[in-house]
């Protein structure tokens, strides 16, 4: 583990700053404030090195690509870090395309499952852990649906989805017939959470459109074949699957007011936006109106984006959604919402209001201008710097690879992402000073989020498009503390999905929940990260369970792992 | 020299392609052509024309613009880029060429080359504002924004100089925002546009006072005005982002994102029912938009889908839309001159626009590349109707009889309007085929049971078959449906009278129908012969002459006023 304290480079720079200062102080006072400010603006900001290489991870993603122009090829798939073999790191889950007529590999793809050695490294135990899913598949969302202390895994396919129920021991057993959840539309996204406070993990399944790959029409612009929008197909229902408590669930889609055949779903994210102790439902939907269903607290949900002003962008009309993602980029309570979009379509942020409605501050807050450029996938807020303020970073990458020839300013690999929260619900766009993790052009698709090597700061498992994953190690050099908490329910579900947690520090008081899959399509470590600044103490931590149960905890000490069991307070690991 | 001959072409093209542009103004927010195409452009016949004109003068810069004016009119941006680089060929330092082929490549979106011809135009005429102004659209377009503010300040400040060019840009077809290409150049227009980039900045309150400058300058732009709204609305001014939106409103009802922003400002102000009315029309006209913006697109990725085209044009026309459908068709007929169904549209559109003569050769066309085609036939008779019945032209009466004829012997199943039936009708009722007038009315009365020229007609039709009791009924129904009915009226006076039945209400009846058409000589003629029956001569005569001064040539009414007055005669020998 590198230490994070140890002496920043910047600092020599600061000293010489300092003679600088004595020597020439009257004559250049103004000079210096900008260079102070400069170098500790240097100093907080986030880095990120690609740790691709030497970790051991060899996966490489497959999109069944034969020059028919499949519309499934371009979406990409996502990944998961979880700790599956509760050793106490997390672990890779990478989610793989098949092939499709007209390309037959000498190796069947399949998904693949890295554990986590420690030291940066890496082993494929795919194998061992039957989790090699052949499915086309598109995401995972992890949850311990049936509470047995061990996460489970749930991907999205082309065709029927997979449920893998870990055993325990390493391994997992294909659980999906036996749970019911094996949908065989096209999901894109799912996410495990419990809506109803049962105890129990429910699950939503945004499935995306019809499509077969044998009525796969022809599209095209100025002689250049392309790959058909959505506009080419039908949109299809989604799924709510409520846990039955026995292993099983059940199709509660229609009951809970959920059922919408017109919904061409990408991303889908459960936050408690309302703050009213129960999940909502985001799903963001591809060149439809994205739904914000607000949980009714009986069962039930109610569509709100129309008139809380999330489901369509300023001019009424419906972007090219992909990841939604809800952070408090304000820290003042309330969960703020960003979407990511296609190219030529900024990525949306929504400002909650707190009363129901959301405001459009996309432009202002400096997110809006950047992302126009890029054509924009999984994302998520987290503090990458540990200031105490949620950063965002956003995956990017065309769908064709072509686009050049259509549009020369624009290329199939682009860069990824980076806003750095200045605290006044602006960003700025910090890509190309945060280290070559940042620098990086290839054909992104998934995000996830966690900290692999234990270090106190987020890393970023990124997946890219028939290419292979880059492992984004943060190596941010400052003297900022950092608390992460993970959770286990023993009266809510196990994996402690929808625990809100706040963390009152010095001057901050930030929240964070639990939450299962998310970023497109990808699944972040549950353990909830904190970034504290410099506070050696955290006076306040306030732990509010799905059960109901609200826990307080006084004067923690930061720069800590902790784990946080319903009822039982707050322990290391 | 260059200027005149920028301005003769200009001029020339003002019927056509720019003064429609000038006409429209900021193109529509939510789709581009919702608001164009206001007035009748022959597309086909001005690309003959212009095609003529080159021929003619190969050497002519703008006999090459129209020529690429006509094809860009026609959706084929291709041939218009050959034009245009014609012009620029013929003369380097025309910066029309420059300026047109920018033009196209921006409607094409591909504004990296219309980047660069804007950038040659300008180095030919530096103080060339509307240039400028172009090229801060493509800048904008490919979202760099500084690039973008540097030329609409440009032209902005040449805007303020009296003898700066100005010359009208064409519209955008493209881009999910939907700001097209800037139209009439104005200074309101480059301070809209400065407005945008300044809030894609996140500075807000200086995009605010731009638009604000844009509203002091003019002409009022429902852009301007909705962006204001929205501005307001961020910054919780409700009362101001509810009278912007207004404004926006009333400058184009048909803005579906002002009545979006409209309702989140109702709404969020708690005015609930206010707010939802203004999201039921939101949806109302998203949900058109869309369905339009979908064939856009479709037409956008096939230029030369002849058969899309139609099927916009066919869109237009059910909203009866028959500018925006006649050009449509014209498109699809310029990708397929042989689509006979587009021929028969178009026939269809001109009728809408009241050309007869120009539906009728559209529709003759289609006859003539199917003649089996029974709904042009259908339609011919009906052009030949309308112009039959405008001039009483009985060779075109006879003509659609013919036309309406041809039409149900090739389809009896055929959905014939209304309008036909009823000729038809009328005609099978002349010529005493019973049956098959017997049929077109009761067709009618299938699709509009409440329609009293129906039953009028087939009051008439039973008083042919003596079925008199069913006649009575038929008038009587045709009058309940139609109280000003003076010939319902007066044909039931009629069946009483022959009948000798209930004279007195015959007579009232006959008053009736001479107060509601007194220009009526039948009526007059009626009444006299009614009151004739009751022995009321003097009355007969009376209401005879007043029938003779409307048609004092009727040899009917002559006899009958003799017949009149020597019944007073006699009756006066008797007495």
């Amino acid at each position: 583990m590198r230490d994070k304290n140890q002496a920043s480079p910047f600092d020599e720079h600061h000293k010489a700053n300092s003679v600088f200062r004595s020597k020439f102080l009257k004559e250049c006072v103004i000079g210096i404030v900008f260079l102070c400010f400069s170098a500790v603006f240097v100093e907080a900001q986030p880095r990120f090195t690609n740790a691709t290489s030497n970790s051991g991870i060899n996966f490489r993603h497959e999109d069944g690509r034969s020059g028919a122009f499949y519309f499934l090829e371009t979406l990409g798939a996502g990944a998961a870090w979880f700790d599956y073999d509760q050793d106490g790191d997390i672990d890779i889950y990478f989610v793989n395309g098949a092939d499709l007529p007209g390309m037959e590999s000498d190796v069947t793809p399949t998904n693949a499952l890295y554990r986590n050695d420690g030291g940066g490294n890496f082993t494929d135990v795919t194998n061992e852990a039957s989790v090699g899913d052949p499915g086309y598949g598109f995401s995972c969302a992890v949850g311990d649906y049936d509470n047995n202390g061990f996460p489970d895994i749930y991907i999205t396919n082309f065709g029927p989805n997979t449920l893998y129920r870990n055993n325990g021991d390493g391994t997992f057993t294909d659980a999906t017939m036996q749970a019911g959840v094996g949908d065989s539309l096209w999901g894109a996204s799912a996410a495990f959470a419990d809506y109803d406070n049962d105890g129990y993990l429910d699950l939503f399944v945004a499935n995306y459109v019809q499509f077969a790959v044998n009525s796969n029409p022809e599209c095209g612009a100025i002689g250049i074949r392309t790959h058909c929008g959505p506009g080419a197909f039908q949109g299809t229902a989604s799924v709510l699957y409520r846990n039955s408590g026995d292993g099983t669930f059940t199709d509660e889609t229609e009951k809970a007011g959920v059922w919408n055949p017109d919904g061409k779903g990408m991303g889908v994210i459960w936050c408690d936006y309302d703050n009213d102790a129960d999940l909502d439902l985001f799903v963001a939907n591809d060149k439809v109106e994205d739904w914000l269903y607000r949980n009714e607290g009986n069962g039930s949900f109610k569509d709100v984006g129309l008139t809380s002003g999330v489901a369509l962008n300023e001019m009424g009309a419906a972007y090219s959604s992909m990841a939604p993602v809800f952070g408090d980029i304000d820290n003042n309570g309330w969960f703020d919402l960003v979407i990511t979009n296609f190219q030529d379509e900024p990525n949306s942020v929504y400002y909650n209001d707190g009363d129901g409605f959301f405001s459009d501050i996309t432009y202002q807050s400096k997110i809006g201008g950047p992302t126009l450029a890029r054509l924009a996938w999984g994302a998520d807020f987290a503090d990458l710097d540990n200031d105490s303020r949620i950063d965002l970073f956003v995956a990017t990458g065309h769908l064709e690879e072509k686009v050049h020839l259509l549009n020369p300013t624009t290329t199939y690999p682009q860069q990824n992402q980076l806003f750095w929260n200045r605290g006044d619900r602006t960003f700025d766009d910090v890509s190309g000073s945060s280290g070559d993790g940042l620098l990086l052009k290839k054909v992104s698709r998934g995000a996830a989020f966690g900290d692999y090597d234990n270090d106190g700061d987020i890393d970023i498992l990124v997946t890219n498009s028939y290419q292979t994953p880059d492992l984004l190690r943060n190596d941010t050099v400052n003297r900022n503390r950092w608390l992460v908490i993970a959770t286990i329910g023993t009266l809510s579900n196990r994996s402690g999905i929808g625990t809100r947690i706040t963390v009152t520090a010095g001057e901050s008081k930030q929240m964070r929940e639990v939450k299962s899959g998310g970023s497109y399509p990808s699944h972040s470590d549950m353990r909830l990260h904190f970034g504290l600044g410099e506070s050696a103490f955290a006076e306040h931590i306030e732990i509010r369970w799905p059960s109901g149960l609200v826990e307080h905890f006084k004067n923690i000490e930061t720069n800590r792992f902790l784990i946080a069991t319903e009822g039982k307070g707050l322990k290391e690991p | 020299m260059i200027h005149s001959i920028l301005y003769s072409s200009i001029k020339k093209q003002r019927s056509a392609w720019c003064l429609r542009l000038i006409l429209i103004g900021i193109i529509g927010l939510y789709c581009p052509t919702a608001t164009q195409a206001r007035d009748e452009v022959d597309l086909i016949k001005n690309l003959a024309d212009a095609k003529q004109d080159v021929e003619a003068n190969p050497a002519s810069l703008e006999a090459h613009l129209n020529l690429g004016f006509a094809y860009m009119e026609l959706g084929s941006m291709h041939r218009a880029e050959v034009a245009f680089e014609t012009v620029i060929r013929l003369d380097p330092y025309a910066p029309s060429g420059h300026y047109w082929l920018g033009g196209v490549y921006f409607l094409q979106a591909k504004y990296e080359k219309s980047i660069d011809v804007f950038k040659r135009s300008l180095e030919k005429l530096p103080d060339w504002s509307a240039a400028h102004h172009a090229l801060g659209m493509s800048y904008f377009e490919r979202h760099n924004h500084e690039a973008a503010e540097i030329a609409f300040s440009k032209a902005l400040a040449l805007m303020q100089k009296s003898d700066s060019p100005r010359y009208e840009v064409p519209r955008s077809s493209f881009r999910s925002r939907g700001y097209g290409w800037s139209i009439k150049l104005s200074p309101a227009n480059t301070f809209y546009f400065l407005g945008l980039i300044a809030s894609h900045r996140g500075r807000l309150d200086r995009a605010v006072t731009f638009w604000r400058q844009a509203i002091e300058v003019g002409p009022p732009l429902a852009e301007v005005y909705f962006e204001l709204g929205v501005a307001h609305n961020k910054a919780g001014k409700w009362k101001d982002s509810v009278h912007a939106l207004r404004e926006a409103i009333r400058l184009r009802p048909e803005m579906p994102a002002a009545h979006y922003q409209l309702a989140r400002a109702y709404l969020k102000q708690g005015r609930t029912s206010e707010g939802n009315t203004e999201l039921e029309e939101f949806k109302r006209l998203k949900t058109s938009y869309d369905q339009l913006n979908a064939q856009h697109t479709m037409i956008r990725q096939a230029p030369d889908a002849a058969i899309t085209l139609f099927r916009l044009a066919r869109r237009f026309m059910r909203q009866r839309k028959y500018v925006e459908a006649s050009r449509e068709f014209q498109k699809a007929l310029w990708h397929d001159p042989n689509l006979v169904e587009a021929h028969s549209g178009l026939g269809h559109a001109y009728f809408g626009l009241g050309r007869l003569d120009d539906a009728l050769k559209a529709q003759q066309k289609a006859i003539e590349l199917q003649p089996d085609m029974a709904e042009a036939h259908v339609a011919k008779g009906l052009i030949l109707l309308q112009r039959a019945e405008k001039s009483e032209a009985k060779a075109d009466y006879e003509r659609a009889i013919s036309a309406f004829r041809k039409g149900i012997e090739l389809n009896s199943k055929l959905e014939i309007p209304i309008l036909v039936r009823a000729s038809l009708g009328r005609i099978y009722l002349q010529e005493g085929k019973l049956k098959e007038a017997s049929h077109q009315f009761e067709e009618i009365l299938k699709v509009d049971p409440n329609s009293g020229d129906a039953h009028y007609y087939l009051g008439t039709l039973h008083v042919r078959r003596r079925n008199y009791e069913k006649a009575e009924e038929s008038y009587g129904h045709a009058i309940k449906l139609d109280p000003t009915s003076a010939k319902a009226y007066e044909r039931l006076a009629h069946l009483y009278g022959s009948r000798g039945i209930r004279r007195n209400t015959a007579v009232r009846l006959a008053q009736k129908a001479v107060e509601l058409q007194p220009d009526s000589a039948a009526c007059f003629n009626t009444l006299s012969w009614l009151h004739y029956l009751n022995k009321d001569f003097e009355k007969a005569e009376a209401a005879v002459k007043k029938a003779l001064a409307l048609q004092p040539n009727n040899q009917l009414y002559s006899e009958g006023l003799t017949v009149i007055q020597q019944a007073r005669l006699a009756e006066d020998d008797g007495k």
